[in-house]
């Protein structure tokens, strides 16, 4: 995903580097639904939007997290390459589950490192995001964030 | 038809097999090994949990055979929660597991969409209960445990009004009725703050709409 998590869980605590996951990979959810919300259908904006707006918050509090636990939360990279050519609404739905399913993978390994209020925050936001992405693609998913791992 | 149990659920059962590994093979999980694995209860609950949700979508599925189509994905993601947990996947849809299915089938409501809500307030109380019984759980069993109980968060989703993600069958799509509370109910659990409302600015269109390069830059989303 971004380079800088990486780079910044080099050496932390388990936790802390999952959160830093977490962090980044909201961060770039944010930047992805930015493309999002000016390719998707007309029908869709407020989705669109709500989503957005979803993310800008649990990035926010992901970055409360991050220093709660006394490290310095990754910043947002200045930009990210899209996993495939967004060029229609088609491409932006997809690009939107995508999003979903990447944080929900992060989340999960947040859920796994953690105890306590940060792993049931993680649950929460694994699960928020597992219903996003069902409702962007219609369709279900029987592991979501596990796809990815390992 | 079996679709999705790929790659997801290979993970997944990889992971409840390293869980699995601790308790050292399988055997009864009863009394004295619980404290050498103290996720086998969990487990064993979750197993019989998503049986018997299983078991219900094979009860709509035969008092309401035009719905078994569209429920047939939800329970085989169902099916894979089972083996995920270490249970014995319960027959096919209409098969071995029909004879059970007609114990619970004078419990379904006698319409589409109520059975659909039948199911969909099934689903969620389940989710609901492991998004609690995760706090207590070892790591990758609460992993396993959440990624679960997301996939019925979202089966929630599903089994409410159709909408346009879903838009290929051509049922009409009540207009207005996008939500059908799985959204609030999985969003009040979540805690993840959406505390702060603090100035969110209309969605960024970063392209410009101007077509041509939907080229990247530098990362990696």
């Amino acid at each position: 995903m971004s380079t800088s998590s990486t780079a910044a869980a080099k050496g932390a605590t388990p936790v802390v580097a999952a959160a830093q996951a977490a962090l980044a990979a909201e961060h770039a959810a944010v930047y992805g639904y930015g493309v999002v919300g000016g390719r998707v259908a007309l029908a869709r904006q407020s989705e669109a939007q709500q989503a957005y707006d979803a993310h800008r918050a649990a990035r926010d509090a992901m970055a409360r997290t991050v220093a709660d636990l006394g490290a310095v939360p990754v910043a947002a990279d200045a930009g990210y390459a899209l996993p495939f050519p967004v060029k229609g609404p088609a491409d932006a739905v997809r690009l939107a589950a995508f999003l979903e399913e990447r944080v929900a993978g992060a989340y999960g390994d947040l859920v796994a490192a953690s105890i306590g209020g940060i792993r049931r925050d993680a649950a929460g936001a694994l699960r928020a995001a597992a219903v996003r992405a069902v409702r962007w693609s219609g369709e279900s998913v029987a592991f979501p964030g596990s796809a990815q791992k390992g | 038809m079996i679709p999705k149990v790929t790659r997801r659920s290979a993970v997944a059962l990889a992971t409840a097999g390293l869980v699995a590994g601790c308790s050292g093979g399988g055997g009864t999980a009863s009394g004295a090994s619980k404290a050498a694995d103290p996720g086998a209860a969990v487990r064993a609950r979750a197993a019989r949990d998503s049986t018997a949700l299983a078991a219900r979508y094979d009860a709509v599925a035969a008092v309401h055979p035009a719905l078994a189509e569209r429920l047939a994905p939800l329970r085989a993601d169902t099916v894979s929660h089972v083996r995920a947990f270490g249970g014995k996947a319960p027959g096919t849809l209409g098969g071995g597991s029909a004879a059970k299915a007609t114990g619970l089938a004078s419990q379904v409501p006698d319409t589409k969409n109520k059975a659909l809500a039948w199911l969909a307030a099934a689903e969620k109380s389940l989710a609901d209960r492991r998004s609690a019984a995760l706090l207590d759980a070892p790591g990758d069993l609460a992993r396993l445990l959440a990624s679960v109980a997301a996939s019925g968060a979202g089966h929630v989703a599903l089994l409410g009004p159709r909408q346009d993600a879903a838009a290929n069958t051509g049922t009409g799509t009540p207009p207005g009725s996008t939500d059908d509370g799985t959204g609030a109910a999985a969003g009040t659990d979540g805690g993840t703050g959406t505390d702060d409302g603090a100035g969110t600015p209309a969605t960024p269109g970063t392209d410009t709409g101007t077509g041509g390069s939907t080229g990247s830059e530098d990362g990696g989303v």
